[in-house]
């Protein structure tokens, strides 16, 4: 199990300084992802979900941030304990990144295709007109239309969806074991975000690569994703494969977040289930379980104490008080409302 | 017969930029609007929705073409009685970050179009802007808090609630939901929904999220390049999508159940929108469409009707 285990976060916490206090952005995170695999990683604004990948290639701002504990093991190696030259070795050659504003994270005054033989030059010894060969190579593989015209051509002078083309060649440029997409697709549109998922689909095929999509959109991962880790408030709170989270959600979060987005498969709509309240403010975490608030199966212990991992039947890990042998009652009530026999 | 309160006529809008550019951002679009129901407005980034939507409210002057609202030709208006006309004629707009002034209170927020329009005493409008905290389920002990005290969701309810103060017949939403979180979106969704059957009121719900907007709406139109290339009720246009557009829109959507997800077909457009400046002859979607014959480049700009008042501006169905 652990060997097949490509990378694997342990127990990281992350807190930053600000003029208000220690915020604690994510606490004892951990998941693991595996190879060839698309893990998606689905929380709200502020879960952590982005600071948690940020830290995988050593992006968190320190300070004010401040790593407090944990491991994050890529071929034996913690991350965590590698300088700025050793990790800028394996960061767009090992392990690469796509964001989401492909305008803010493309160079304005480089040229496309300096911009891609800029990470081959780096890791690669390639020669420059190599390098634009190769330029051209993987703009075709990304389906960006005529690339020896486009290659010369600023950011600007493409459509956002040719922009994040790009920089998605840019992050294959070296062949990756691991690409980390952080919502790649928000600011596109849906027939725009469609052909991207299909792209991101066929380069795992055709390479193996293990991806990690981070999202906020239950709706968009359904097709992509293997498996799913849902986080909430800095936790993981649920982390199982994809199907068992779509039809089978053990926590009352994931239930929730699912029933909120109305589908367009729906035949009759009924009055939209939400959940109520908002997420804490990490400032002052709360002392038991982060969506006790929230939560329509709140009992005695959810507001007193933090809950445990629980690992159940079919490798699947669920952080919720629900499950323990004395919430069975409680249970019930859940697994009622949503339509499931216990 | 369905009472219409928004009526949009031959409307145009047209932007002129340098070099003699033009920028036709609603091109010759008619839209009847129901008293009481939510009218769908979908399409992607650069359709020109959401200055259909600004031209309707009188934010800008049409090029062309009317604007008929209670029976009244707007456009024509000048400023001044516009102004108290367009009390009736409410928005809500996307970002409630930018869309809240942070330096006023609550109070000041909420009741800011009731001092504009001199309804009611000081002591009347304070009395409004607590019952309209209530209504929109937020605490009157906020009436004295900044907009930086509150949460997105909070600040899109406070922005409801100032369109609400001045008790608005119509109000268009101009993607009121797209910058809140999942579970949020819901919240404000049916508060939408309970505030139109309290009062009665009508919407125009211009979104880019189509699964929403099947949600929320009794009618939905389909923008593509300032034009409304599709018209029907929502269960009608979500079935028979009719125009190649639509049907690869609705194609593309992806469905959050992973066994539908695998199965489902995806009807791809071919490249990209062209650019908004570019004049077209004809048809706008012809350089993607999957059914273009030469008959295209000769399409007029009108809606067909192709049964159950189900519209469609193709030359398919002429």
């Amino acid at each position: 199990m652990e060997k097949e285990k490509l990378l694997n976060v342990k127990n990281l916490t992350i807190s930053f300084h600000t003029y208000i206090g220690e915020v604690e952005a994510i606490r004892k995170v951990n998941f693991y992802l595996k190879k060839s695999e698309v893990l998606a990683i689905v929380g709200e604004s502020g879960c952590g979900k982005s600071v948690s990948t940020q830290a995988i290639l050593g992006l968190t701002p320190i300070p004010p941030g401040e790593i407090r504990s944990g491991e994050i093991i890529f071929k034996n190696r913690d991350l965590l304990k590698l300088d700025e030259k050793e990790l800028s070795k394996i960061r767009g050659s090992q392990i690469s990144m796509i964001f989401q504003d492909p305008m803010t994270s493309l160079n304005p005054t480089m040229t496309i295709g300096n911009q891609i033989r800029e990470v081959l030059h780096q890791h690669t010894n390639i020669s420059r007109r190599g390098s634009r060969e190769r330029a051209i190579d993987l703009m075709t593989l990304v389906g960006i239309p005529e690339p020896k015209v486009r290659i010369d051509q600023y950011p600007h002078e493409l459509s956002g969806g040719m922009r994040q083309r790009v920089m998605i060649a840019i992050a294959m440029a070296n062949r990756p074991d691991i690409l980390i997409a952080d919502e790649p697709t928000t600011s596109l549109d849906v027939t725009i975000q469609s052909q991207i998922f299909r792209l991101l689909k066929e380069l795992k095929s055709k390479f193996g690569t293990s991806i990690i999509l981070i999202t906020h959109d239950f709706g968009v991962v359904a097709g992509i994703a293997d498996r799913i880790v849902v986080m909430y408030a800095g936790r993981v709170i649920e982390e199982a494969e994809v199907d068992q989270i779509y039809y089978q959600p053990m926590h009352p979060y994931t239930a929730g977040l699912l029933k909120a987005v109305p589908s367009l498969a729906d035949k009759e709509e009924q009055k939209l289930r939400t959940i109520n309240g908002t997420p804490p403010f990490l400032l002052n975490v709360p002392i038991g379980c982060p969506f006790a608030d929230r939560c329509d199966y709140t009992m005695q212990i959810c507001k007193e104490k933090q809950p445990e991992y629980l690992h159940l039947e079919n490798k699947r890990l669920v952080l919720c008080w629900l499950y323990h042998k004395q919430a069975a009652q409680q249970l019930q009530q859940f697994n009622k409302r949503e339509g499931r026999a216990s | 017969m369905k009472e219409k309160i928004v009526e949009v006529k031959n409307l145009k809008k047209y932007f002129y930029l340098s070099g003699k550019r033009i920028l036709k951002a609603v091109n010759n679009i008619n839209i009847e609007i129901y008293k009481s129901e939510t009218f769908g407005l979908v399409g992607e980034s650069g359709c020109g929705k959401s200055t259909l939507g600004r031209t309707i409210k009188g934010i800008y002057k049409p090029t062309n073409g009317q604007v008929i609202f209670d029976g009244k030709d707007i456009s024509r208006m000048d400023k001044k009685d516009m102004r108290s006309f367009m009390l009736h004629m409410q928005m809500i707009f996307q970002d409630p970050y930018s869309s809240l002034n942070p330096r006023m209170m609550v109070k000041e927020l909420v009741s800011e179009g009731l001092e504009i329009h001199k309804i009611g005493t000081k002591k009347t409008q304070e009395q409004k802007v607590i019952e309209m905290l209530e209504l929109v389920g937020l605490t009157p002990e906020y009436i004295t808090r900044y907009p930086h005290e509150f949460s997105g969701g909070q600040r899109q309810r406070l922005a409801i609630a100032r369109a609400l103060a001045v008790g608005p017949k119509f109000i268009i939403c101009d993607e009121p939901i797209s910058a809140l979180d999942v579970s949020i979106q819901g919240q404000i969704v049916n508060l939408l929904k309970e505030l139109q059957n309290k009062f009665g009121l009508t919407y125009l719900f211009i979104a880019h999220d189509l699964s929403m907007i099947k949600y929320i709406s009794n009618r939905v139109g389909v923008m593509y390049m300032g034009k409304l290339v599709e018209l029907a009720e929502k269960k009608e246009l979500f079935e028979n999508p009719a125009h190649p557009y639509t049907q690869a829109l609705l194609s593309s959507i992806p469905i959050p159940d992973p066994r539908r997800e695998r199965k489902r077909k995806e009807i791809p457009i071919e490249g990209e929108i062209p650019s908004p400046m570019e004049t077209i002859a004809g048809c706008a979607f012809k350089t993607r469409c999957r059914f273009k014959k030469p008959i295209c480049d000769k399409m007029e700009d009108k809606l067909i009707n192709i049964g159950s008042d189900h519209f469609v501006m193709c030359t398919k169905y002429c």
